[in-house]
C-alpha cells in the first residue's frame, strides 16, 4: 500500500521518479494518514460548544477534496487536502475537543475521509481488514496481559511479551496504556 | 451528485468537462499488459491510476463498465510489423506451450494487481479469445477500400486515409511527412505500399505457433487491432474514455482510432487519456536495459536500490495505541 500510495503522491500525468528515498518519505505520510484515520473512526463522539470556524474549515477541506479529484483525478492535491485534516483531526483528538464540531460535519468528515482514503485511493480493503482477525486476536492477548499484570500474575504477563516479541511484535508499557508495533 | 468532472483529453491536449455518451454509464477501456513477462513497476503505475479514476467514477456515481485486455498474441518484438511474436519467443526460451506462458504471466499480473489493491476489471477479454471480431473487422476497413491483402497479409493504407482528409497523428501530434522515409529496407517492409502502413493481420510462416485460419490464409491478428476489435465489441463502435501508458500513443492508439473509424464509420474514442511514466535513477523503466523493478522486489527488499522491503499490506509497522485498561 505503500508504494500504491507514492504513486498517488504524483499526479498521473507527471512522471514520477522512483527512489528509495522517496519511498520512505511516502512510508511515514501513509502510516501518519493511516494513524489519523483510524483515530477519527475510534472518536466517541458527544456534542459541546460549537466552534463555527474549525466547523466551516472542515467542511471546506472536505469539498477540496471533491474538487481536486474532479480537476483531473488530482490525487496529490487530494492527499495534500487530507494532510491538512488530519493535522485537525490530531489537535482535536489531543485536546479532545471532537464536540466542536457538529455532529453533521462530524459525520460528513467520516463518511468523506472514509470515502476518500478506502474507495477512492484504494488505501485500505475494507475485505481484507474484516476478514483478517489477527488485530482483534493481538488487542485479545495484550488485554489478558495486562489482567494478569493486575492480578500480579507477572510469570504469564512477561511470558505473553516475551512469546509476542518472539514473533516481531513489540510491546510497549506507557502511561496511556499498552502499545505494539509490528515490524 | 452533481457531477462537474474535467478530465484532460490527450486528443486535443485540453482539461474538458467529461460528459459521458449515456449520461450516468461511462464505458472505459484500458489497454492491459502483454503477458510474456513480469509486469515492471512502470507498468503497475499506468494500471494503478486508471484504478484510481475508475474508483471515482463509481464513487461520483457512475455505472462504470471497465474493460482491461490481455494481450497473448500478436505483440510483436519491438512493438513492430515484423520480427517474432513475443509470447512465442518466451515459450521456446522457457520451454512451454504459449498458452502455458499466457497463464503463468496472467497469473503472476492478477495476483500483482491484487497486491496493490486494484479492482478488477468488469471484463478482461483476451486476444486469442476475440480472432473471429478481429477478422470481421479486418474485412470491414478492406470492403470500406482502406487496407489491401499481399502475400497473405492484410495491411492498412495510411496514405489513402490521409488523401480522404483524415488526420493520421492527430492523437500523437506526429507530422504524417516524418512518418514516412524514403524506402527503408526491413524485412518484409517491401510488401507494404508504404512503410508507414501498418499490418492487421500478418500470414504466418511455418515456424509460427500461434496461428488462425481466415480468409486471407493461415495467420495472426495484428497488435493495434485487437483493442479496436474488443473495444467495440464490449462498449460500442463508440465509447468514452481509452486509457494506456503514455507510450502506447504511437503507433497503437494512433492505429486504433484509424482503423476504428474506417471499420465502423465513427471515431472510436471521445476521451483519450495517457498515464505517464514511472522513471527510475531519472531513466525510463525498461526490461531491456535492465533499468526496472519488479513488485516482487519491492515487497521482499530485493533490489540494489532499496534500503529495505515494504508490505504490500499497509505499512510495514503499524501502531495501535492501547485502550486497555
Amino acid at each position: 500500500m505503500v508504494v500504491r500510495f507514492f504513486m498517488l503522491q504524483a499526479h498521473y500525468r507527471s512522471v514520477l521518479d522512483f527512489s528509495s528515498k522517496a519511498l520512505n518519505a511516502s512510508e511515514k505520510g501513509f502510516n501518519k494518514l493511516m494513524e489519523a484515520h483510524r483515530i477519527l473512526n475510534n472518536f466517541n463522539y458527544q456534542e459541546g460548544k460549537l466552534n463555527q470556524k474549525l466547523d466551516d474549515q472542515i467542511t471546506r477541506l472536505l469539498e477540496n477534496c471533491f474538487s481536486h479529484m474532479n480537476d483531473d483525478f488530482n490525487t496529490p492535491q487530494t492527499i495534500a487536502t487530507l494532510f491538512e485534516l488530519v493535522t485537525i483531526i490530531n489537535s482535536i483528538n489531543a485536546n479532545n475537543s471532537v464536540g466542536e464540531i457538529s455532529k453533521e460535519t462530524f459525520i460528513y468528515l467520516q463518511k468523506t475521509m472514509n470515502g476518500f482514503i478506502i474507495d477512492v485511493l484504494g488505501l485500505e480493503n475494507q475485505e481484507m481488514q474484516s476478514n483478517d482477525k489477527s488485530a482483534q486476536l493481538l488487542e485479545l492477548m495484550l488485554s489478558i496481559r495486562t489482567e494478569a499484570k493486575n492480578n500480579k500474575n507477572y510469570a504469564l504477563s512477561d511470558q505473553i511479551r516475551n512469546q509476542l516479541n518472539e514473533m516481531g511484535i513489540t510491546i510497549k508499557d506507557g502511561k496511556e496504556g499498552t502499545t505494539y508495533s509490528i515490524t | 451528485m452533481i457531477k462537474n468532472l474535467f478530465l484532460y483529453n490527450s486528443l486535443i491536449g485540453e482539461k474538458v468537462k467529461f460528459e459521458p455518451i449515456a449520461s450516468n454509464n461511462v464505458g472505459i477501456y484500458v489497454c492491459g499488459p502483454t503477458v510474456y513477462s513480469e509486469v515492471h513497476l512502470g507498468n503497475c503505475r499506468t494500471f494503478i491510476s486508471f484504478d484510481v479514476i475508475v474508483r471515482y467514477l463509481k464513487f461520483s456515481g457512475y455505472n462504470v463498465r471497465y474493460v482491461r485486455n490481455i494481450t497473448d498474441a500478436g505483440h510483436l518484438e519491438n512493438d513492430a510489423d515484423f520480427g517474432e511474436d513475443k509470447i512465442s519467443k518466451k515459450a521456446k526460451i522457457e520451454q512451454l506451450e504459449p498458452m502455458e506462458i499466457v497463464q503463468k504471466y496472467t497469473l503472476d499480473f492478477h495476483n500483482v494487481m491484487s497486491l496493490f489493491n486494484t479492482l478488477p476489471p468488469s471484463i478482461e477479454p483476451t486476444a486469442t479469445g476475440h480472432i473471429v471480431e478481429q477478422i470481421d473487422m479486418v474485412q470491414a476497413i478492406i470492403k470500406k477500400g482502406f487496407a489491401y491483402e499481399v502475400n497473405g497479409s492484410v495491411y492498412f493504407d495510411v496514405k489513402k486515409y490521409i488523401s480522404q482528409g483524415y488526420k493520421y497523428g492527430k492523437l500523437s501530434g506526429r507530422d504524417v511527412d516524418d512518418l514516412i522515409p524514403g524506402s527503408r529496407d526491413l524485412e518484409g517492409q517491401q510488401e507494404k505500399r508504404n512503410s508507414i502502413d501498418f499490418a492487421l493481420w500478418k500470414k504466418a510462416s511455418d515456424l509460427h505457433i500461434m496461428k488462425w485460419t481466415s480468409p486471407w490464409g493461415i495467420g495472426f491478428p495484428g497488435w493495434h487491432l485487437e483493442c479496436s476489435a474488443m473495444g467495440a465489441k464490449y462498449l460500442g463502435d463508440q465509447f468514452d474514455i481509452h486509457g494506456g501508458g503514455m507510450d502506447l500513443k504511437f503507433p497503437h492508439h494512433e492505429c486504433e482510432i484509424a482503423q476504428g473509424f474506417c471499420a465502423n464509420d465513427v471515431d472510436p474514442v471521445r476521451y483519450w487519456m495517457h498515464a505517464n511514466m514511472l522513471t527510475l535513477n531519472g531513466k525510463r523503466m525498461s526490461k531491456s536495459t535492465g533499468n526496472t523493478l519488479l513488485p516482487k522486489e519491492i515487497f521482499s527488499g530485493n533490489n540494489d536500490i532499496l534500503n529495505k522491503e515494504y508490505s504490500s499490506y499497509g505499512s510495514s509497522i503499524f501502531y495501535a495505541s492501547g485502550t486497555l485498561s
